[in-house]
């Protein structure tokens, strides 16, 4: 579903990414983890084609970024951190905006039975102003799955959210994962990735430090320490490279 | 504590000074601080200081303005500003509230302060903008008003401003202590407007008893004068206009004495204000921290160039079209964008605007031939079509430069660059021209009956005013597509210029910015209209030579040109839309 090859950006004479490769399948949930500007979301703003990168490679479902942007996105959804909405659309008219953009023809059946399940049919009507952070992260999943897109990109996905979107953020993730797209979770959530991923990757200085299953990780690392919990792994990769906190 | 909030109002000041100055090592900042200041100084201060004219002191004689219109600015603007002070107690129905920054409000309203040093605060810290807008004031209104010298005019000024703010709070917490007392904005206003009425009652009673206020206006402008002075000097009604003849004062007074004495008056008034409003202990911290939340909200839209969102209108707005779920998909940014004109501007003003239009088309019909009201609404309706091809794209900011903050949204979209630009262009081209041909259609009609009254060697007569009318309305959408592209691409080749970017507040840089952009907009569409217009021109006595009509003529050339600006048109969308694929959010952020 997305596959990269020697990604690298830099800004200036700084390297925010670093030759970085690694693929995701139909059905995996790779967990993007690292310290603070370790490249975590240039990589994913590269990965939707929010900013171009400076060498590499992306394919989204087979289809190359650079060469076929249009068709790239279309199999595509980004969850940015927080919640870009439009101040003048109310949720409906953000979905039907949507449905327009990736032309999506079932859309009319399509966009209340996700408003229905996120549980904000009725805030239908209501402008962002209007919305808790909670609901706008739930309108803002809505847009991105009407779609269907094969590839999901979530950054931070559960900032702000409540014990009960937490738990709905987490049902839509594996869900969306079990019916066959392959989805990038960017987190400093340790707990999280550990609950949802079936894979990690952990980057320092833009560059890739580890990359595997969640299994690997820890056979990787119990070499050291048995019995050591994704927050120690976590520790000992990234110190590794001279970069926590 | 008087130690503490003037420490924290000269070190933000000296702080904020310090990161305008380090703002000017940025080219564009110190070019547009040049450009301010050059404007202030040629259109303000050289002007303001210039001293006394011929034309000055509206009440003395022999200056050039006659005395009737002297005796008439003062009764008005002791009106206007009396008017002010009791709307102040009539219409706000808000709890009281004190203008201070979220900072403030975190760390000053849970700090073991007494409410009154608080208001002191305020006060304080509010002559830096009090004394800005004085000498501003002084500036702009100082030559032709009076002949007492600049270095006295400023003062009274500043004196002005400052029993203004006194007031307008001192009424705030009036207001609010009489909520608090039972008495809600409703009983109040009732309780204001049946002293008004008495006082109405009062005044007519008194003109009728009067001799010589109660009888025919006088025809001479010596007595007319009397008449009005007396009016609005004596009686019932002198006494309610008292306050605003004080404060009119300190800037219409014909010399020194009166200057001094006018400021003396208002400092008297200003004490007394101070002494109420010290005495007035009413809760507001919580709609001081409401305030500083809305006014938090308002800067960070307009220091990313949205000042239309500073005020967010929050209705949901029906969309313009029904968004069917396939086709091209730059539609949905057009439907989006029509949908926030509706909100930034609010549906009531589109009815308004309508209504106008067709009354005027009304009486325009049933008035018949040969009207002076209808040359006079066809001159006024073809004056304001001209006025929106300039003003217009500036004021209509739906496409780019309002989303542009969420660029980033956009890119991730399944669309090409250009797609992207068109779809967004389109919204404020579409009301523009729609708009425009309104009051171009209008025009034609008022000049069509106005006919007998444009005279027998006018040119427009008959069909000549419909032909006239139909090349403006040929030429003017693709006017209008170069201008809001033009803009469009100032937003996405200079994004820096258009956004103050975040910590950056108001300064002379940021009005030297503005007037520059406003200039190179104006330069750019002359020079996109250049090529159009002189083609234009030539197929025009071109179609002459062969024998049309001029009004024939006419359209053929407004055909050509609006051809050729659409034609440079169209690889200026791909070029933009190039430039929007290209666009690195994160460094134009950084920029």
């Amino acid at each position: 579903m997305v596959r990269i090859t020697d990604l690298t950006k830099k800004y200036g004479d700084f390297v925010a990414v670093d030759g970085l490769s690694f693929a995701v399948g139909p059905g995996e949930v790779m967990g993007l983890v690292g310290p603070n500007g370790a490249g975590k979301t240039t990589t994913l703003r590269c990965l939707s084609g929010i900013i171009p990168p400076d060498a590499g490679a992306i394919l989204i479902d087979g289809h190359d970024l650079r060469e076929q942007p249009i068709a790239a996105k279309r199999r595509l959804a980004y969850f940015s951190d927080e919640p870009r909405l439009f101040d003048y659309l109310t949720v409906r008219q953000h979905l039907e905006f949507v449905a327009r953009i990736y032309a999506v023809p079932d859309a009319a059946e399509q966009a209340p039975r996700l408003l229905e399940e996120l549980e904000i049919a009725d805030k239908a009507d209501k402008l962002p102003a209007e919305l808790s952070r909670g609901m706008k992260q739930k309108l803002g999943i809505a847009c991105g799955l009407l779609h269907r897109p094969a590839a999901l990109l979530f950054d931070e996905p559960l900032t702000g959210l409540d014990p009960r979107g937490i738990r709905q953020m987490k049902d839509t993730i594996l869900r969306t994962a079990r019916n066959g797209a392959g989805i990038v979770v960017s987190s400093h959530l340790l707990h999280l990735v550990e609950e949802l991923c079936s894979h990690l990757l952990i980057l320092a200085r833009g560059r890739m430090v580890f990359h595997g299953t969640m299994a690997q990780v820890r056979e990787r690392f119990a070499e050291t320490a048995a019995g050591a919990s994704l927050e120690d792994v976590f520790f000992r990769a990234t110190d590794a490279t001279g970069d926590a906190g | 504590m008087s130690r503490a909030f003037a420490f924290l109002v000269w070190h933000s000041w000296v702080n904020r000074l310090r990161q305008q100055l380090a703002r000017l090592r940025r080219p564009r900042y110190l070019l547009g601080a040049v450009i301010g200041l050059a404007y202030v100084w040629f259109f303000m201060v050289r002007n303001g200081f210039r001293g006394a004219g011929p034309s000055s002191a509206f009440a003395g004689a022999g200056n050039g303005v006659p005395e009737e219109v002297g005796v008439l600015v003062e009764a008005g603007a002791a009106l206007v500003l009396s008017a002010l002070v009791y709307l102040t107690w009539l219409l706000p129905s808000r709890r009281a509230f004190l203008e201070m920054t979220e900072g403030e409000v975190a760390f000053l309203v849970p700090a073991p302060i007494h409410r009154r040093r608080l208001v002191q605060f305020r006060l304080f810290r509010s002559q830096f903008g009090l004394l800005f807008t004085a000498l501003i004031m002084g500036l702009v209104f100082g030559r032709g008003i009076g002949s007492a010298p600049a270095a006295l005019r400023l003062p009274a000024w500043w004196l002005l401003m400052t029993v203004l703010e006194l007031h307008r709070l001192t009424a705030a917490f009036g207001r609010t202590w009489l909520m608090d007392r039972g008495v809600g904005p409703w009983r109040r206003r009732r309780w204001l407007l049946l002293l008004l009425t008495a006082w109405v009652v009062a005044e007519v009673i008194w003109v009728r008893g009067e001799p010589g206020l109660g009888d025919a206006l006088p025809r001479d402008p010596a007595a007319w004068k009397v008449w009005l002075g007396r009016l609005v000097g004596s009686g019932p009604l002198g006494w309610a206009l008292w306050p605003g003849r004080t404060m009119a004062q300190a800037f219409l007074a014909p010399d020194t004495i009166g200057l001094l004495a006018g400021m003396g008056a208002l400092l008297a008034v200003g004490v007394g204000l101070y002494v109420v409003l010290m005495r007035l202990d009413v809760p507001f911290e919580e709609a001081t921290l409401e305030f500083a939340q809305r006014r938090s909200d308002a800067l960070a839209a307009v220091r990313t160039g949205n000042w239309h969102l500073a005020n967010p209108k929050g209705k949901a707005r029906r969309p313009a079209f029904r968004l069917r779920s396939v086709g091209a998909p730059w539609v949905a940014l057009w439907w989006k964008n029509l949908i926030a004109v509706k909100a930034v501007f609010g549906s009531r003003l589109w009815k308004i605007l309508l209504a106008v239009f067709l009354v005027q088309a009304v009486i325009l019909v049933v008035s018949g031939p040969g009207k002076a009201l209808a040359a006079v609404l066809g001159v006024l309706t073809g004056m304001l079509a001209p006025m929106l091809v300039l003003m217009g794209p500036h004021l209509l900011r739906t496409d780019l430069r309002q989303d542009l903050v969420i660029a980033d949204v956009l890119k991730a979209y399944p669309l090409r660059g250009w797609q992207v630009v068109l779809g967004e262009v389109l919204a404020p081209w579409s009301v523009l021209t729609v708009v425009q041909w309104a009051l171009v259609g209008l025009f034609a009609l008022a000049m069509s009956v106005a006919g007998p009254e444009l005279g027998e060697k006018a040119p427009l007569r008959a069909g000549g005013i419909w032909a006239v009318a139909a090349s403006v309305a040929l030429i003017l959408p693709a006017v209008n597509l170069v201008s809001l592209l033009l803009l469009n691409a100032a937003a996405l080749l200079f994004p820096a210029w258009l956004r103050s970017g975040p910590g950056a507040g108001p300064g002379i840089e940021s009005m030297g910015q503005g007037i520059l952009l406003m200039f190179a907009h104006l330069f750019s569409l002359a020079l996109a209209m250049l090529l159009p217009a002189g083609l234009g021109l030539g197929a025009f006595f071109l179609a002459q030579v062969a024998g049309a009509g001029w009004p024939l003529a006419l359209c053929g050339a407004a055909a050509v040109a609006s051809g050729l600006l659409l034609a440079e048109a169209v690889p200026a969308f791909h070029v933009l839309g190039r430039r929007f694929d290209c666009l690195d959010v994160v460094d134009e952020r950084l920029t």
